[in-house]
């Protein structure tokens, strides 16, 4: 008998999560009950399983993404710019250079 | 059931909304067009990725140096993923990739062109940017689900290389004469090229891939919408457009002055002839063309056997 | 009385500096869609080490850390003369990249006990994401040793035409004598240096590599490189710097005697650094004083 992960997709729209695991002797037998004991409520447009021996997780999950400072490539790093841009913008005005063409 | 009738069901599904998965019964012009336009995207991002590029070792700050290498490294994602997707539609990486640098298959035109400052950083990053994230947020609405995620996750980081590209203009704008002049001079020169972004006035009645409702949006919706959110601002900041033409009105937006458009320049990029098409092909080629023993590592040795 | 930390964070910081920028030149065209974006975070991750170590300093020096970066003149850089080299093609890459990380760990792990308060939280930090370069790097190593001969060869040749150059990032940088007595550097550069060749020489017997080490490094000849336009040129790389004497002595390979020629520690770089610092500089250079 082996563990088998499920993961399975509520709509075409969500991702895909981890629904849970079962116990079966052969993915055939893991296919098979898999729907019952995570779906039968009608939860899924598409349902996996995948042995656990065959899943593997990447070491060190705690520094994916960096440690330093990453905000350059996070929204946190932009904040400001829609202060900024009313800034420039108020400035231009001021300065006669903003433009309309209606 | 007939190929007619199941290729009517096909489509009566998609104009009901239904989404499509890699492992649907799927007509062949829909496996095709799918494939030939997610290919098409996919070069695109990767070619995208050569003028930026450019600008990296030579960005003016560090900050400036470390966000333009991710931007860029988000581009080859973005590639990445979309080529995995086009591959599940039945064609190889590896031959989606000599196709393109061989010149045998497409990617966008803005991407043909050189960059000559900081200014071009700058209208890449915003208004080019802006303008693919215009097309690629209508593409959320496509028929084909690996499609629909892909850019779910595209457009999240496109949304980020926005605020990156508006903070680069505001930067220079606001800045001295010297950098607000070369982020207007950067303007005039890719003016052109966005406008060619979303092709020529097309026949929605004869494009395949709304049909299919592969693409949901038509070229004109694409470029008005486009109009709508960045031209205000860059009137709002004092930049001006090289269209002499371009006029918000009750209906809508005109532009395109008679001449200045040049439709023949658009059709001469598409066919390869762009002003660095060729250059950036070479280089792709030679770099692939100089590895191929790094493609041998990953092939694998086949086991020796006594 | 110049502070003597300052050469200390100017040779760290340049090294990462140099090596980034280099690194980072990849970012785009690396032939292999998930190495480009692997190796592009790993550049990522060297400037801003850089950057950070540059913040320290700009304390003690009084530039900001742009400045620092972007606005001194050649001479006042103190990278190693490997970091500068062009990428020549993806072997050099590699080979650069598995001799120089395990270097940088070994001087990293010397410097969590650097008695600079500073230094040692940011290396605490640069630690964790040195682990993940040293397996990619490792990963590599390996595949590559035990590849198609056509990648062996290249490899190995690869490692040899680096690994003069490897050795002098522990050529002695400025004011180490009062570094080491202060405690700022808890070993000397000969001691790390000591560490790093029993570490590499090791791995390169183990992979039948042990001509790296053994052999004179041949000027090689690059294969095209994307710079930053994207030119293609073909790059034959000389040895600016003879290559210390090391011996096999029991076993291990150690290093028998001084350093003959002075290199980026003391200033002295290749004819390829001009023309990266211009490139890397020259759009700071022209507008200062301005924000962007």
């Amino acid at each position: 008998m082996d563990v088998y992960e499920v993961f399975a997709r509520r709509t075409h729209d969500d991702p895909l999560v981890h629904a849970g695991s079962i116990k079966a002797q052969d993915l055939e037998m893991a296919l098979i009950l898999a729907r019952e004991t995570h779906f039968r409520h009608g939860e899924g447009a598409e349902c996996w399983v995948v042995k656990r021996e065959d899943l593997h997780s990447v070491p060190d999950p705690e520094t994916m993404g960096g440690v330093s400072d990453r905000s350059y490539r996070r929204q946190d790093g932009y904040v400001g710019v829609g202060a900024k841009l009313k800034r420039v913008t108020e400035e231009m005005k001021k300065l006669g250079k903003s433009i309309t063409r209606e | 059931m007939t190929s007619e009738e199941r290729t009517a069901r096909f489509k009566e599904r998609i104009d009901a909304g239904d989404k499509i998965e890699a492992t649907d019964w799927m007509p062949d012009q829909y496996r095709e067009s799918a494939l030939k336009f997610i290919e098409m995207h996919a070069n695109s991002e990767i070619m995208g990725a050569l003028p930026e590029r450019e600008w990296i070792p030579r960005a003016p700050s560090l900050r400036r140096k470390l966000s333009l290498t991710a931007k860029v490294q988000d581009e080859v994602g973005h590639g990445q993923i979309l080529y995995r997707i086009a591959e599940d539609l039945g064609k190889s990486r590896e031959a989606m990739f000599e196709d393109l640098i061989n010149g045998r298959t497409k990617f966008h035109n803005v991407f043909h062109y050189p960059t000559e400052s900081w200014g071009d950083v700058a209208v890449i990053g915003w208004l080019i940017d802006g303008a693919a994230l215009v097309t690629q947020r209508a593409l959320l609405e496509s028929s084909y689900a690996p499609y629909v995620r892909a850019m779910r996750r595209i457009c999240a980081e496109e949304s980020l290389h926005l605020r990156h590209g508006e903070d680069l203009m505001l930067e220079l704008v606001g800045g001295t004469d010297a950098q607000r002049a070369m982020f207007q001079d950067a303007v005039n020169r890719w003016w052109r090229p966005i406008m060619h972004f979303y092709g020529p006035p097309s026949n929605p009645d004869k494009d395949v891939l709304l049909y299919w409702g592969i693409k949901t949006k038509s070229n004109e919706e694409l470029r008005n919408e486009f109009f709508d959110t960045y031209v205000t601002k860059m009137w709002d900041v004092g930049i001006t457009a090289p269209d002499p033409a371009l006029k918000k009105t009750a209906s809508g937006w005109e532009w395109g002055a008679e001449g200045w458009v040049n439709w023949d320049e658009f059709w001469q990029v598409v066919k390869g002839n762009g002003p660095m098409t060729e250059t950036r092909l070479s280089w792709r080629r030679a770099v692939w063309n100089n590895h191929a023993w790094l493609r041998d590592v990953f092939s694998g040795i086949p086991r020796a056997v006594a | 009385m110049s502070d003597p930390r300052a050469s200390l964070l100017v040779a760290l910081a340049d090294d990462e500096l140099i090596l980034g920028h280099r690194l980072s030149e990849w970012t785009g065209w690396v032939p292999y869609i998930e190495e480009d974006l692997a190796l592009s975070s790993i550049a990522q991750d060297e400037i801003a080490h850089a950057r950070m170590l540059l913040d320290i300093l700009s304390v003690i020096d009084g530039r900001d850390t742009d400045q620092l970066a972007l606005g001194r003149a050649p001479g006042e850089f103190r990278n190693a003369v490997l970091c500068e080299l062009p990428n020549t093609d993806f072997a050099f890459t590699l080979a650069r990249h598995w001799l120089y990380d395990h270097a940088d760990d070994v001087r990293l792990r010397a410097l969590q006990k650097s008695s600079f308060k500073e230094l040692r939280e940011a290396v605490a930090i640069f630690l964790l994401e040195e682990r993940y370069h040293l397996e990619h790097a490792d990963a590599w190593f390996h595949r590559l040793a035990g590849g198609p001969v056509d990648a062996r060869h290249r490899f190995a040749d690869a490692l040899s035409a680096t690994i003069g150059e490897a050795v002098a990032l522990f050529e002695s940088i400025d004011d180490e004598p009062a570094l080491v007595s202060d405690g700022v550097m808890p070993r000397s550069s000969e001691d790390l240096l000591g560490e790093w060749l029993g570490r590499i020489g090791e791995q390169l017997d183990e992979e039948g590599f042990d001509q790296v080490l053994s052999a004179r490094g041949e000027p090689s000849t690059g294969e095209m490189v994307p710079t930053s336009t994207g030119e293609m040129e073909a790059q034959v790389l000389g040895s600016v710097l003879q290559p210390p004497d090391v011996k096999r002595i029991d076993g291990r390979w150690v290093h028998t005697d001084s350093f003959r020629g002075s290199g980026g520690r003391r200033g002295n770089h290749s004819e390829y650094f001009e023309p990266l610092w211009s490139e890397m500089t020259a759009l700071y250079r022209a507008h200062p004083g301005a924000k962007w």
